[in-house]
């Protein structure tokens, strides 16, 4: 779409300066609540607000808040902004907006008495049905809901909005070359429908049906109403429902590749600094030995899946910085030769937690769930009142932790066991979400050892398995504004970890190996493995009896899942601590773009579950204001990707955020 | 932004006799949309439709452009739509000679102006008259649009039109109650100017709005 953004879409404007000055002259003071309008552009005009500031002076009226809203309608959004601003004191409220904004205060408050500042706009141009709506994008053709749709009979063009008098069984006859005699300006639709069945050389068949006005009742309407209810408030604000696609791999076990015959093992694969390399090119290594060591509190030392001989310390492609970075090669041998070197600690109950905490660093344990956070420090957290253990897999295709919990239930609860020794905490609960009833069946059962651990199952939202929404599912508490779930007593483990973090105290074994969903439409073969952490993504092409060559022309290699996922645009890199998943895609017949207009429909501000502004972001960003973005909270957004998802307009939304937040936030600190 | 419900079956096995390319628009799909009742539709008469297009916004033209390509449906003999009203009005004046049929009903639901689709609804009747009833709309909370008052006709607040409807006016009143004004005094019984809804009102915020639509 061109620049031809749509500036005056405008769904209500003030009332006559007359009628307003008449009621508002009774009054003294209110509270004023403009809604920014949907469907228009992002500030309020300024036109409006001169013209209430006319009549507001003319009524001698003291306005003791002035408070501005986009889409007041959405009723939870505004509850929650009106219960932070909106001063205790106020006696009035005067709002400016349509229908349903005044109305959604009005049920917010119903003790004020509430002013209605404006009318609102009727958008339809036909006589049966008084409103008729755009769909979500502009366009001018229109819709009346009549719920008895003719098009099949009409050719594609609608009677009832199209025609002056909403005839449903041919012209009136008072057409004049192909104008209405309504109004002159307007085309006769039933013209227009004639013309389009000549061409698709069909005839007009009057079935002369009559239009059912019933054909939507009351008693519908309130079960679609409850249902809308539901969905915004359970089991958190906003998320979004994508296709799943599990059904290809969720059935599928759990299987090994054959060993790689080289890995590239990146320094840089859990948050914080990357490891220092203990290799030289040409040393020998067995599996499990430590070829890197952490630097830093927050980083992790990093072990071999395979035996042989260090070829290389040099850079290589990053899957999740998507640039060049140092990567050590080793050379599969073939021997299979273990390290042999390997503390256990059957009796962990008995032994110190820092010794096991030292133990869990040195194994290289980090969050399995794509973050890659170092476990170790996750468990170190003071005061930890519940443990979560994270099994929602809410991205579509992935079902490796699925997989997990189904056949290493028993390894998970004991994992679940050693986690909340070392965190003190009373109370585990492993949540997963309710698609997958074998995992909740074999978790259920293994559970019944532990009398401490609860296992939980949520309604399959995207993104339920997100740090702040689980919390909220789990605890039903809130985690406030720029903290973290351990700030409030809380501590997530992914379903993965736990299970590598008790073999790691069981059977000493460091993190070499993780599950691996491969699915998606171009993958021959498809399912969950266990796969070595640096294994070469040639050889899982070459496992699975695919043919990378058509990746970025033919389709799309994301490696995760598909919503949070990074693009991988060619197989020269490897697998690593966070990788979950490798998705095939077909391209989407239209592409997100970072240019394409805005039209304030707000579905994204409807999805965003941490119920922030993106379109906002987009329009910010556009203009470099970042100064703004940090205003409006840029930094909560956790990076889900539903206003991606959701966009009508197809903006990649996350890009301009991903901009913005750099900019307002990082860029910043390092020129300060 | 609107809500569908699929035709009823003997209506939709007709047109699947002549092998029609099937569209199926899933943008509002986080709203109403039958994504189920489709696909068990579709799935019961597996051999009868020539091909499955999933879309979302087919509304927009653009997208639709791109989703109806020459290259991706080369000529279908018949499309049947299932969307919305507006989706299937886009592709019909896309493929323009190509026939389409309507999938689904799309149901009237007022007062989708904002983004939520909340219980409350407005008639865009072109005069507010909330801040005289309590916030409490007459002409959608009541089944008669009444005005001026109740109709005598509810039964235990229930409305006799639908007896899953309140009473609007048992709310507006028990509302007016709450904040202490009961004052439906004869100056303040409305008379309703239809005229704010003629096209010589609209017609031109329509065409604004028309003319702001990109064109090709």
């Amino acid at each position: 779409m061109a620049d031809v953004i749509v500036k005056d879409l405008t769904k209500f404007r003030l009332k006559q300066k007359e009628e307003l000055v008449e009621t508002l002259s009774h009054i003294s003071s209110i509270s004023l609540l403009w809604c920014e309008k949907c469907f228009t552009a992002e500030e309020l005009s300024d036109k409006d607000i001169a013209a209430f500031k006319e009549i507001s002076d003319l009524s001698h009226l003291s306005i003791s808040q002035d408070i501005r809203i986009p889409f007041l309608c959405n009723r939870i959004k505004t509850s929650s902004l009106l219960q932070e601003t909106l001063s205790p004191e106020t006696k009035r409220i005067a709002v400016a907006s349509c229908g349903i904004g005044i109305q959604t205060i009005s049920s917010l408050f119903p003790d004020l008495p509430i002013i209605a500042l404006t009318d609102s706009i009727p958008q339809s141009l036909n006589a049966t049905s008084l409103t008729a709506f755009h769909g979500i994008t502009l366009a001018k053709l229109m819709c009346a809901g009549c719920g008895n749709c003719v098009l099949t009979k009409t050719a594609g063009i609608c009677p009832v909005t199209a025609c002056a008098k909403s005839l449903l069984h041919g012209p009136c006859g008072g057409a004049k070359n192909g104008m209405c005699e309504v109004s002159p300006e307007r085309e006769c639709a039933w013209e227009k429908i004639f013309s389009r069945l000549e061409k698709q050389k069909k005839k007009w068949e009057d079935s002369s049906t009559l239009h059912n006005f019933a054909a939507f009742s009351f008693s519908q309407h309130l079960v679609y109403r409850k249902e809308n209810a539901l969905r915004h408030e359970k089991p958190f604000y906003g998320g979004v429902h994508p296709p799943d696609e599990k059904k290809s791999t969720e059935s599928s076990p759990l299987r090994h590749f054959s060993p790689p015959e080289k890995v590239i093992l990146f320094l840089s694969q859990h948050a914080g600094m990357p490891a220092k390399p203990l290799v030289q090119r040409g040393d020998s290594v067995c599996i499990g030995e430590k070829i890197a060591d952490a630097d830093g509190l927050i980083s992790l030392p990093l072990h071999t899946g395979i035996s042989g001989t260090v070829r290389d310390i040099s850079t290589e492609w990053h899957p999740i910085l998507l640039q060049p970075m140092p990567a050590i090669i080793i050379e599969n041998n073939g021997k299979n030769l273990f390290s042999d070197n390997y503390t256990r600690f059957p009796n962990w109950k008995d032994t110190d937690p820092d010794i096991l905490l030292d133990h869990i660093r040195e194994t290289g344990i980090a969050g399995l769930g794509g973050a890659m956070f170092p476990t170790n420090v996750k468990l170190s957290v003071k005061k930890a009142r519940i443990l979560i253990i994270n099994g929602c897999e809410c991205e579509p295709f992935l079902t490796g932790d699925t997989r997990l919990m189904i056949e290493r239930s028993s390894e998970l609860m004991e994992g679940c066991a050693i986690a909340a020794y070392l965190l003190g905490v009373k109370e585990t609960v492993v949540a997963m979400e309710e698609n997958s009833q074998e995992a909740f069946l074999s978790c259920s059962t293994a559970a019944q050892n532990f009398s401490e651990i609860r296992i939980e199952q949520f309604p399959t939202a995207y993104p339920q398995g997100a740090e702040k929404m689980l919390v909220q599912a789990v605890t039903d508490e809130k985690v406030p504004k720029g903290k973290i779930p351990p700030d409030i007593g809380i501590v997530i483990l992914n379903a993965g970890t736990v299970i590598a973090l008790r073999n790691a105290i069981i059977e000493g074994k460091p993190l070499i190996e993780r599950t691996l969903t491969v699915s998606g439409p171009f993958f021959r073969e498809k399912g969950n493995f266990i796969v070595t952490i640096g294994t070469p993504l040639n050889h899982i092409f070459h496992e699975t009896k695919t043919d990378p060559s058509d990746i970025g022309k033919e389709w799309i290699l994301k490696m995760g899942g598909p919503m949070m996922g990074t693009i991988v645009p060619h197989t020269r890199t490897a697998v690593i601590k966070g990788t979950t998943g490798l998705i095939s895609q077909p391209f989407p017949a239209v592409k997100a773009s970072e240019t394409r207009d805005c039209i304030r429909c707000g579905r994204c501000v409807d999805v965003c579950p941490m119920k922030l502004l993106p379109l906002d972001y987009v329009a910010h960003a556009k203009r470099e204001e970042w100064k703004a973005c940090k205003e409006k909270d840029l930094l909560s957004c956790i990076e889900c990707g539903c206003c991606n998802y959701i966009c009508a307009s197809k903006i990649d939304i996350l890009s301009h955020i991903k901009k913005a937040k750099h900019h307002a936030y990082y860029a910043s600190e390092t020129r300060e | 932004m609107l809500i569908t419900h699929l035709k009823p079956e003997n209506e939709l096995v007709p047109i699947l006799s002549r092998k029609p390319l099937v569209v199926c628009c899933f943008g509002c799909a986080e709203l109403f949309f039958p994504e189920e009742e489709i696909l068990s539709f579709l799935s019961r008469y597996p051999d009868s439709y020539s091909g499955l297009i999933r879309c979302d916004y087919l509304c927009n033209r653009e997208f639709c452009k791109e989703y109806l390509s020459q290259e991706r449906i080369h000529t279908p003999s018949t499309v049947l739509i299932f969307s919305c009203g507006v989706g299937i009005q886009s592709a019909a004046e896309h493929l323009e000679s190509i026939p389409v049929f309507a999938g689904c009903d799309t149901l009237m639901v007022n007062g989708f102006q904002g983004i939520s689709i909340t219980e409350n609804q407005c008639h865009q009747c072109g005069e507010c008259r909330l801040n005289e009833t309590g916030g409490i709309c007459p002409i959608t909370a009541c089944a008669k649009g009444l005005l001026n008052g109740p109709c005598g006709g509810a039964k235990n607040g229930k409305c006799e039109v639908d007896p899953a409807m309140e009473c609007g006016w048992e709310k507006i009143w028990c509302r007016w109650k709450e904040q202490g004004k009961i004052n439906l005094s004869p100056t303040s019984i409305a008379i309703r100017d239809y005229e704010k809804l003629s096209t010589g009102r609209t017609g031109s915020f329509s065409s604004r709005q028309i003319n702001a639509v990109p064109k090709d």
